[in-house]
């Protein structure tokens, strides 16, 4: 039987009275490349952080890898990309191998020294992205693909066994964005790595993601990609749309 | 009178050793403060510190020994306030501060004996500096140091990004917990430098100086300090010399090193 990576039971979520997430339930298996979607301010950044705990669980339960989200500690097995990368400062004076490296962090006991494994970890995977020319730059100085696939090495840097992206292509051109696409889909095809998509970009979904979570403050849909072209649901929500993002399939 | 001739002289062979010690310490903090926004928790703590002193003068204790603690204290609830009653960060300090600096005012009030002593804190006097002193910065600077070299991976983690570094296990709270009272006790040792009203002084301007031309984090710090312990020395010769207060030509030197690091910015 393939392992629960994370499971959520009615998760439910709100700011003062105003409700954001309601009764969310889901099971994402190991070796899933999960798109979630939905419109802006349908909850689906407000749905990883709960689940990695940036939120408080108000509602409902979450379990990482089999244990309770507040008393996970394997932190090392997830990688995350923020939305938009607005957690860092633009001024902050550090270059791409000391940002890369704080990603080793979190497989580090006290005290958290460096060692020389840990430079080549991060030499191995600025070179696997293609950016190891990169590695004196200061993170200010680079482009948004640039600053992308720096925060994608950080994020990968631990070779996580859960991959959380969110909305990780907004500031990035069409070509980049394919190449990225790309080699994040080869991940999960060769290393069965975990992916979780939140984006609304449903032509990357249509193209890369084997399930898909449709969210507008509830799940409208959770399924397969064939049982989500199917469902009535969402072909009276997408309507003629539908049959574009299936298009996007290899 | 030569430089090495003045370098005999006891007082000013511990105005060096406290001054170098504290300027490299604060030096270090104030990177982390400065790229957290949190610049004027110096200046805040600085001026509970001043309550924290009149209080040890009111008792007739070593005022240092009333002020680690009370500024200690300060520091939390000024976390505290900012994270739990959902104040502005500088509006926690703000509180905080002025409430520090009226009741050192009651107490200057109150008692008419000490107000001379309280003004060498308030504008400090590093040739005045005592052999007490002079030890309790070595000490009180090496633990500090040696807390942050262990954490330095946290501070740097959090500094870069909280949310990130909560995704990677790093008990944010805890690392905020321990950043506040390491300045709060280096506020409490710079006091003695250059005085209550100018701490800041040391915490901001060497790292705001090391950010016009550093090339990554580390080299932040280590310009820092560098800067830092250059202005601490030349401000003492200059002083010295020129028979100027020390405290404000160590804050006007590393002025002058920033305009300095500022020009030589690449644009």
């Amino acid at each position: 039987m393939d392992n629960i990576i994370v499971s959520a039971e009615k998760i439910s979520f709100g700011y003062g009275v105003v409700p954001v997430l309601k009764d969310i339930s889901f099971t994402i298996k190991q070796g899933d490349f999960v798109g979630v979607v939905g419109h802006n301010g349908s909850g689906k950044t407000t749905l990883i952080k709960i689940i990695l705990g940036l939120l408080p669980q108000k509602e409902g339960t979450v379990t990482l890898f089999g244990e309770p989200g507040g008393k996970f500690a394997g932190w090392e097995k997830i990688g995350y990309l923020p939305q938009n990368l607005s957690v860092i400062n633009p001024l902050f004076p550090v270059t791409v191998k000391e940002a890369v490296g704080l990603g080793l962090l979190s497989a580090k006991r006290f005290p958290k020294l460096f060692v020389k494994q840990d430079r080549e970890k991060v030499g191995a995977v600025l070179a696997d992205l293609q950016i190891l020319n990169l590695q004196n730059r200061l993170m200010s100085e680079l482009s948004g693909g640039q600053l992308q696939r720096v925060m994608l090495a950080r994020a990968l840097v631990n070779r996580p066994e859960l991959l959380i992206l969110d909305e990780p292509t907004n500031a990035i051109d069409a070509e980049t964005r394919k190449t990225f696409f790309s080699y994040i889909h080869s991940l999960s095809q060769k290393n069965r790595m975990t992916i979780i998509l939140i984006t609304h970009d449903m032509g990357c979904v249509g193209e890369y993601a084997d399930k898909i979570l449709y969210l507008d403050k509830v799940a409208l849909f959770y399924g397969s990609f064939d049982q989500f072209k199917k469902s009535a649901k969402m072909i009276e929500v997408f309507g003629d749309e539908l049959s574009h993002f299936i298009s996007h399939r290899h | 009178m030569d430089i090495l001739t003045i370098l005999n002289y006891g007082f000013i062979q511990r105005a060096f050793v406290a001054g170098i010690f504290v300027a490299i310490l604060a030096s270090l903090l104030g990177a982390f403060l400065v790229l957290r926004n949190l610049s004027l928790i110096g200046d805040g703590l600085s001026h509970v510190s001043f309550g924290a002193i009149a209080l040890g003068l009111f008792l007739g204790i070593y005022p240092m020994y009333v002020a680690i603690p009370l500024v200690v204290l300060a520091s939390l609830l000024i976390l505290k306030l900012s994270e739990r009653a959902k104040l502005y960060g500088d509006a926690a300090i703000g509180i905080v501060s002025s409430v520090g600096i009226a009741a050192g005012v009651i107490l200057a009030g109150i008692s008419n004996g000490f107000n001379v002593d309280l003004f060498s804190y308030l504008f400090g006097n590093i040739l005045s500096i005592s052999q007490q002193d002079v030890l309790m910065s070595i000490l009180l600077s090496g633990v500090v140091v040696f807390v942050m070299l262990l954490f330095y991976q946290e501070l740097f983690s959090v500094t870069f990004s909280q949310e990130l570094a909560r995704v990677t296990g790093i008990k944010t709270g805890r690392i905020n917990s321990l950043l506040v009272v390491l300045t709060a006790i280096t506020v409490v040792l710079s006091v003695r430098v250059v005085g209550i009203m100018l701490i800041s002084s040391l915490l901001i301007l060497p790292t705001v100086s090391s950010l016009q031309i550093s090339r990554g984090f580390k080299m932040t710090l280590f310009l820092g300090a560098l800067f830092a312990i250059i202005s601490v020395v030349l401000g003492i010769f200059v002083s010295f010399f020129l028979n100027i207060p020390t405290g404000a030509t160590i804050v006007l030197v590393n002025f002058a090193m920033f305009v300095l690091a500022y020009s030589m910015k690449k644009k």
